[in-house]
């Protein structure tokens, strides 16, 4: 059952991922490094939201943690792409482009998900300027 | 709408619920502060995305591609999983740790990326 809410999940994620992939080949200049991070960014802010918000849905927490969380953003976004990417910039000795990248996606997620875990803390709980553990 | 997306669908579907089982099977035998998990399935997911790339599946057989590597490979390994573990590293103030996670995530990975696209060349 579990595996199946995964599953499922994973299938939205990798669809809203090609759907994101699809629309920046509209845009000029380097689509696929965009579409990739824009996923990855916005996927770690969301899952650090939903994992505050899902600590506080009690026996609704781990079906919506697995479905959404492991399945949709696990899924939304993603490494290999990222390591394909990265791998492309050196392969063509664009060591530094590669360095961007890599620190850039870094610094990209680690930001969205603090800025998600951030506003998924109730107002209550801030108020008492006490933080609920990620 | 292309067949590509049901392609996608499918492979991002048994993608995810692979991911799932052996995130869930290494954690649940080695019980220690670093994701080992997350790293293992990045880096065998970018392995194998080099080993396609090398032998031109991207180019060749668009329909396996996007099963293979769109969809599977692409939701076997994750980015947001491993983004929230960097920040709880952070709140922890286990800095040792997050710069250990970041050089063998993105060194790892990239390193299994090239391997896999040289055996893939290779095969060819």
């Amino acid at each position: 059952m579990l595996y199946w809410l995964v599953g499922l999940g994973g299938l939205m994620g990798s669809l809203l991922r090609y759907g994101v992939a699809e629309l920046s080949l509209l845009l000029p200049g380097n689509e696929a490094v965009l579409s990739v991070y824009i996923c990855n960014v916005l996927g770690s802010f969301i899952l650090a939201w939903l994992l505050v918000r899902a600590a506080e849905m009690g026996h609704w927490g781990d079906p919506v943690r697995l479905a959404l969380g492991t399945g949709l953003l696990g899924s939304f976004t993603t490494f290999s792409a990222l390591s394909a990417e990265a791998l492309g910039m050196l392969g063509r000795g664009d060591w530094i482009t590669a360095l961007i990248y890599v620190t850039s996606s870094f610094i990209g997620g680690w930001l969205a998900a603090w800025l998600g875990w951030r506003l998924g803390q109730p107002t209550i709980i801030l108020a008492d300027k006490g933080e609920a553990e990620l | 709408m292309s067949l590509i997306w049901l392609y996608v669908a499918l492979g991002g579907f048994a993608g995810a619920m692979s991911r799932y089982a052996i995130i869930q099977f290494i954690s649940t035998r080695f019980s220690t502060a670093f994701p080992y998990g997350t790293l293992t399935v990045n880096v065998i997911g970018s392995f194998v995305l080099g080993l396609l790339l090398g032998t031109n599946m991207d180019e060749e057989s668009k329909y396996a591609y996007a099963a293979l590597g769109i969809g599977y490979l692409g939701s076997f390994t994750t980015f947001s999983t491993y983004a929230v573990e960097s920040l709880q590293m952070s709140q922890k103030k286990r800095w040792r740790t997050l710069l250990l996670y970041q050089l063998t995530s993105y060194g790892l990975s990239i390193s299994a990326a090239a391997i896999g696209f040289l055996c893939g060349r290779s095969l060819t």
